[in-house]
């Protein structure tokens, strides 16, 4: 087949887009075919160190081409790669004095430059965040270790998208099982495409119906390669800042970046309120409705004066008051998040002070009520990354509550506890080092003890390597 | 469908929660606050009604749809044949159930305690609501009425009447009022339990006119008994048991010829000048009457009141008890180098009582050490010449010894009252039998009226002062 | 199924210990033995104590289950037999503890609502820890054993905080004492479930002393209480049905803290759903026994049949549950102080034979 029909199939392969660029060099009667996407190729690359050079070329011969070229991509493919490397921002390149196909990266296109990511912001410490590029990112870990032993394994998934996908580890810590595990899912992952990491999430967790998050993902380079050095595989996706680390345990959540930049007592204060938080956002709404309609006798009477006094003009029944601001408290939220920055603030006005004042004034809505739900929500944004989970729960604990009391809520916390120790992922239990019980973990559990005296790697997987400093 | 019929069935726990949504989740939604449902009453009274029925004053806390979280009380007023019954009259009035689980006293009329108190409390102990550990005040006037004052008191002012109470049990008088505690003084040894009493008067300036000189003037003024003579001189009372009176202190035996007219003196003064009584303490009061508590307590045998003791009496029973807390001791006319003919009034800091018993010829002797720690805060005198505060706190030996003696007839005082109505309220017995179990299994069964064994216990107090 | 390791064995061990001992038992020891009533648990911690050294000894010697030891050593009838007893005893234990519970809540704190309420919290969320694994049941009971321990710690410490009274000893004799302990065994003998699952505790050298430590603690914070509320009530002990609530109750001044009696209420329910996920566990296991052809689906809903009938039928007051626990169990509880030890002290002498030939 000559390379012009060889381009026009492509070119009917690739449904004829508007982007899809062929262009033909003819020389002593040898052809050099290109085809390329315009769209997403660097086009004064592909003029000065592809075309040129290749165009004074006397001899257009395969070797000759290759030797012109003036690109250190470039690599030999089969006929059945030439769509994927097209779609991958590739010069494809045929010769008709040889049946050997080339293929050239000069992939362009406009990459944001690492920044603080907003998931994750710290007062001390790095401010580097992942990109959309997922060579940003290798870059980014792999100037974070020196050392041989950082091994990344690429692999593509997704039918239609065919995304990169990274598996990142350290060579002599992590588990070789988890690895091989891991690999072994992606590989079989049987699926279209993947826009997000997030996709990939329910085909590496025992339990991908789960309301709870059973993979750690991060934004942060700084943060990947402290749970890459802990044993724990990161997973890059492609057009994605988000990168996944596993075996995950909830600690993680409580774990914040800043911890580690600053003094270790703050730091285990700080873990310790945001477990009070947690508490508080689960069960706060929960267990103030079930005081009020079942157990108004265990409240002392200054606190049922004020209660039954701001109740009293309230013309809904407590369950209603209390779903009604916890959904307008949500709503407001949802709004804040979406609209533009100085919208948001206009929101917050409105919700806060219109909202809430005037309900209150209005005989809407009672001041304690308002008081719980806001403190329940706010108590959400101790450990965001959980907030999702939070939010549901607090609902659920919410309707126990109103439904059947404290009976119901402590019920309810027993079967959540049971429920989240039934967790296991990659030899992980969903709740260490809490249950089971493992000292050497609490140091970095609820408190979080010197760095110093941080000397070997979670006990709660399996790691090559435990110790961590002499 | 059916895959969400199947997923569902998968997870029993959705299937539970969804149970529970339907059963008890939507009827939620129109459920009314408890605050609503139930009447908080945080008081109630009981007053012996017409053909002997029970007359029940509830001091309600009355919700009121405002933002200054006033608290509004009512008093609400029901009668019936037996304190349910009343119980049920009230809350049909209100159209609340009656919730007594913030009950924090009950106030009953001193006629009930002439008979066997307990039978009207049976209903009040046998719910779970309300605690046993909520007061017990016994007065003379109406329940009711007294719950008026205590609606106005505790609506107008922060003063709260249950604050006053507690803190009078726990600091001043010792008194422990509680149902907790007049039930264990009932299925106690001697059966004897104590009961606050607080008074009410109609004139609400006299309530609030407070008078330090509390119970201690009050035998002054009747009897003219001013120094430690006075409580011990009641041994003369005790005609029938010399072994107590000849083993007490030594100033007691000093001045037993004074017995007699003391404690008629007194006993007159607790019945019948209730007016006198109601110039001290404090208690706060507006229009309808004043709530007068000055620690005075009613004596019961069998739940049945059997005597009235002053402030007075119950300071002399817990210095032999050890839980005189905090409170005062007055020494009148006393003279040495520094002060002539003054009164001192010694601040107690500190007390601290040692029991211990022994047999002697099958005879319990109980040894009471009382370690005094005491402060001079206030000397009066005649010539009114104001001494240096180091002179005031370098207390004489021989105003020790003074205090010594005042404290040694104090206690003495307060034990033969005891002896006198038969009331173990110092829990001897308990004392007695757990060190000497058998000893004093002999001695009860050697005794002709095991309730008298206290008129044959001895006592031997020796106090040690010290100046702090 | 999955095994657990010796602290989760102990924090169970620890949770087992209080199982109807803080709440309705002292005031029932009360009416028999008075004051004296301290020794009755003194008296059955001991028998606890000798069946956990047992335990210990037999899990030293042998790492099968007990039913196949009794199976190998007394046949296979025998072990049929033995693990009904056992079924019907945890069994009544479930019951007795969820009817003292159900009657502390609807005295206090539920005034106005139904049974089935209670049905509906306590069933499936003790259903559901017994029917996940071993593992799960042992690590929930570890999560909760640092709240468990700082309210015990909290409530102890409040009891003590009001006794100001001595109440009156030597009114009762050794009889009463007794009798008031035979009376109340089916309060005692817990410790019994180690047997059920002596194949699933995972048992090194030396963890024997971990399970002494944690129970003699537990033993130690009931016996505390149990002294706080005989020193703070004397004469009235009686009269409090719900010890550990009530010594919490006693403290007239709360300060800025309100009512602090409701914490020993949160305490108590997380004792009553965690002790009755054991005794259920248990008694699914011992059913699995007798039926290895049924799972433990068939064993929950036999369980949970039975249950209803008995809550429903049998005893719905705390007169009926007294009078249970004073007549019918003790006889039940003969299992866990006299059939279990005399068949563990069997095999410990049968190996100690055989070794020495």
């Amino acid at each position: 087949m000559n390379i012009s029909k060889k381009m026009e199939k492509i070119k009917k392969e690739l449904h004829y887009s508007f982007d899809v660029t062929s262009r033909l060099l003819t020389k002593n009667g040898d052809e050099v075919g290109f085809i390329y996407l315009k769209s997403f190729t660097d086009n004064l690359i592909f003029s000065s160190a592809i075309y040129e050079p290749i165009s004074k070329c006397e001899i257009l011969t395969f070797e000759n081409i290759k030797n012109f070229i003036q690109s250190n991509d470039i690599k030999e493919i089969k006929e059945g790669e030439i769509l994927e490397n097209i779609m991958k921002g590739a010069v494809v390149v045929f010769s008709s004095s040889s049946p050997k196909i080339l293929s050239i990266d000069i992939q362009k296109f406009n990459a944001r430059a690492p920044s603080e990511p907003p998931t994750a912001p710290v007062i001390q410490g790095p401010r580097e965040g992942f990109t959309e590029d997922i060579k940003t990112n290798i870059g980014l870990l792999r100037k974070r270790f020196f050392s041989p032993n950082l091994v990344l394994k690429n692999l593509s998934v997704g039918k239609e998208t065919k995304t990169t996908v990274v598996v990142a580890y350290l060579h002599g810590i992590a588990d070789r099982k988890v690895v091989k595990e891991v690999m072994k899912k992606l590989k079989n992952i049987d699926t279209d495409g993947v826009v997000d990491s997030y996709y990939l999430m329910p085909y590496l967790t025992s339990r991908p119906n789960s309301l709870f998050k059973q993979i750690g993902n991060s934004e942060k380079p700084d943060i990947v390669s402290a749970k890459l050095l802990e044993g724990r595989v990161a997973i890059l996706v492609d057009n994605t800042p988000m990168v996944l680390t596993l075996p995950f345990v909830i600690l993680e959540e409580m774990q914040n970046t800043n911890d580690y930049y600053t003094n270790y007592i703050y730091a285990s204060l700080l873990r310790f309120i945001r477990m009070i938080g947690i508490f508080l956002a689960l069960l706060g709404p929960g267990v103030y409705i079930a005081l009020q309609l079942f157990h108004y006798n265990v409240l002392p009477i200054k606190y049922l004066i004020t209660i039954a006094d701001s109740t009293q003009q309230i013309p809904f029944t407590p369950f209603i008051e209390i779903l009604f601001i916890s959904l307008l408290f949500q709503i407001l939220y949802e709004v804040s998040l979406r609209l533009p920055s100085y919208l948001g603030l206009a929101t917050s006005v409105v919700g806060a002070l219109i909202l809430g004042d005037t309900g209150v004034k209005a005989g809407l809505i009672s001041p304690p009520a308002v008081i719980v739900v806001a403190i329940a929500k706010i108590a959400l944004y101790t450990i965001p990354e959980q907030s999702a989970q939070t939010t549901v729960l607090q609902f659920i604990f919410l309707v126990i509550g109103a439904s059947v009391g404290l009976l119901g809520i402590v019920g309810g916390l027993i079967y959540v506890i049971a429920y989240l120790n039934s967790i296991e992922n990659f030899g992980a239990p969903y709740l260490a080092p809490f249950s089971p019980f493992i000292i050497s973990d609490n140091k970095d559990g609820v408190v979080r003890a010197p760095l110093l005296n941080m000397k070997t790697r979670p006990k709660s997987f399996h790691t090559e390597n435990i110790r961590r400093q002499k | 469908m059916k895959k969400w019929f199947s997923h569902i069935f998968k997870v029993p726990m959705l299937l539970v929660l969804l149970f529970v949504v339907l059963i008890y989740g939507f009827p939620a939604l129109g459920k009314d606050a408890e605050v609503d449902e139930f009447a908080i009453v945080t008081a109630i009274g009981l007053d012996r009604g017409e053909n002997d029925e029970v007359d029940l004053s509830l001091l309600t806390f009355m919700p009121v749809a405002e933002q200054n979280f006033k608290e509004n009380y009512k008093v609400v007023k029901a009668s019936g044949k037996s304190v349910l019954e009343a119980m049920d009259y009230a809350g049909l009035y209100l159209g609340r159930e009656i919730g007594l689980n913030h009950v924090k006293m009950v106030v009953i009329n001193e006629d009930y305690f002439t008979e066997n108190a307990s039978v009207e409390m049976d209903y009040l102990v046998r719910d779970k609501s309300l605690a046993l550990s909520t007061s017990i005040i016994c007065t003379d006037a109406k329940a009711s009425e007294f719950l008026d004052a205590v609606q106005k008191m505790d609506s107008s002012s922060s003063i709260k009447v249950d604050d006053i109470i507690t803190f009078n049990n726990k600091y001043i008088y010792s008194t422990e009022s509680t149902f907790e505690s007049f039930y264990k003084g009932l299925y106690s040894k001697t059966k004897s339990s104590l009961v606050s009493f607080i008074s009410l008067v109609d004139n609400a300036d006299e309530g609030l006119t407070a008078d330090s000189s509390g119970g201690q003037s009050q035998n002054g003024s009747q009897g003219g008994q001013s120094s430690g003579g006075s409580g011990q001189s009641q041994n003369g009372s005790q005609g029938g048991q010399p072994n107590g009176q000849s083993q007490s202190s030594k100033g007691g035996q000093k001045e037993q010829g004074e017995a007699n007219k003391s404690s008629q003196n007194e006993e007159q003064s607790q019945n019948g000048e209730q007016s006198q009584n109601s110039s001290q303490g404090g208690g706060g009061g507006s229009q309808g009457g004043a709530l007068i508590n000055d620690g005075k307590s009613i004596l019961c045998k069998n739940a049945q009141m059997v005597a009235s003791l002053s402030n007075n009496d119950m300071k002399n029973i817990n210095l032999a008890s050890g839980a005189f807390k905090k409170g005062t001791i007055i020494i009148e006319n006393f003279s040495d180098d520094v002060f002539k003919n003054a009164r001192l009034t010694f601040d107690i800091q500190n007390i601290s009582v040692r029991r211990k018993v022994q047999f002697k010829n099958g005879q319990p002797i109980v040894n009471l050490s009382l370690k005094l720690y005491v402060k001079l805060l206030e000397a009066k005198e005649e010539d009114l010449e104001i001494k240096e505060n180091i002179d005031i706190k370098n207390i004489s030996k021989k105003a020790i010894d003074a205090l010594t003696e005042k404290v040694k007839s104090s206690i003495a005082d307060g034990i033969n009252l005891l002896r006198e109505y038969r009331c173990d309220i110092l829990k001897i017995y308990t004392l007695l039998n757990n060190s000497h179990p058998f000893e004093t299994k002999k001695f009860m069964e050697s005794l002709e009226d095991e309730g008298n064994f206290l008129s044959s216990v001895i006592f031997k107090v020796s106090p040690r002062i010290y100046s702090v | 199924m999955k095994s657990v390791n010796v602290y989760q064995t102990a924090i169970m061990l620890f949770i087992i210990v209080f199982a109807n001992k803080i709440l309705l038992l002292p005031s029932l020891l009360y009416r028999t033995a008075s004051a004296e009533s301290v020794f009755c648990y003194l008296i059955a911690f001991t028998l606890e104590i000798l069946l956990l050294t047992l335990f210990i000894f037999l899990k030293r010697k042998y790492s099968t289950s007990f039913s196949s030891l009794i199976k190998a050593k007394l046949g296979k009838i025998s072990m049929v037999v033995f693990y009904v007893l056992l079924m019907i005893f945890f069994f009544c234990k479930c019951v007795l503890i969820y009817n003292v519970t159900y009657i502390f809540f609807k005295d206090l704190i539920y005034k106005n609502s139904g049974s089935f309420l209670f049905i509906i919290c306590f069933l499936p969320i003790t259903n559901y820890l017994a029917f996940s694994s071993f593992r799960v049941l042992g690590r929930t009971c570890q999560i909760f054993f640092p709240i468990i321990l700082v309210v015990l710690i909290f409530c102890t410490v409040t009891s003590l905080v009001g006794v100001n009274d001595i109440p009156l000893f030597f009114t009762t004799g050794a009889g009463d004492v007794f009798l008031a302990t035979i009376k109340h065994i089916s309060s005692f003998g817990d410790f019994v479930f180690l047997f059920v699952f002596m194949d699933k505790i995972e048992f090194k050298a030396g963890d024997g002393k971990k399970l002494y430590f944690f129970a003699l603690i537990a033993i130690l914070f009931v016996l505390t209480l149990a002294v706080a509320f005989y020193f703070s009530y004397t004469y009235t002990s009686f009269m409090h049905p719900y010890a550990i609530f009530e010594t919490m109750g006693k403290v007239k001044d709360y300060g800025g803290l309100g009512r602090i009696d409701s914490v020993a209420v949160v305490l108590v329910i997380i004792l009553t759903y965690l002790q009755m996920a054991i005794y259920l566990k248990s008694f699914v296991c011992c059913f699995c026994e007798v039926f290895p052809k049924l799972n433990s689906t068939y064993a929950l809903i036999s369980f949970d049949l039975t249950f209803l009938a008995v809550v429903y039928l049998l005893i719905r007051n705390l007169e009926k549950t007294v009078l249970y626990a004073e007549s019918v169990l003790p006889y039940f509880s003969l299992i866990s102080f006299f059939l279990v030890p005399l068949c563990a002290i069997i095999f410990l002498v049968a190996k100690d034979k055989k070794e020495g030939k």
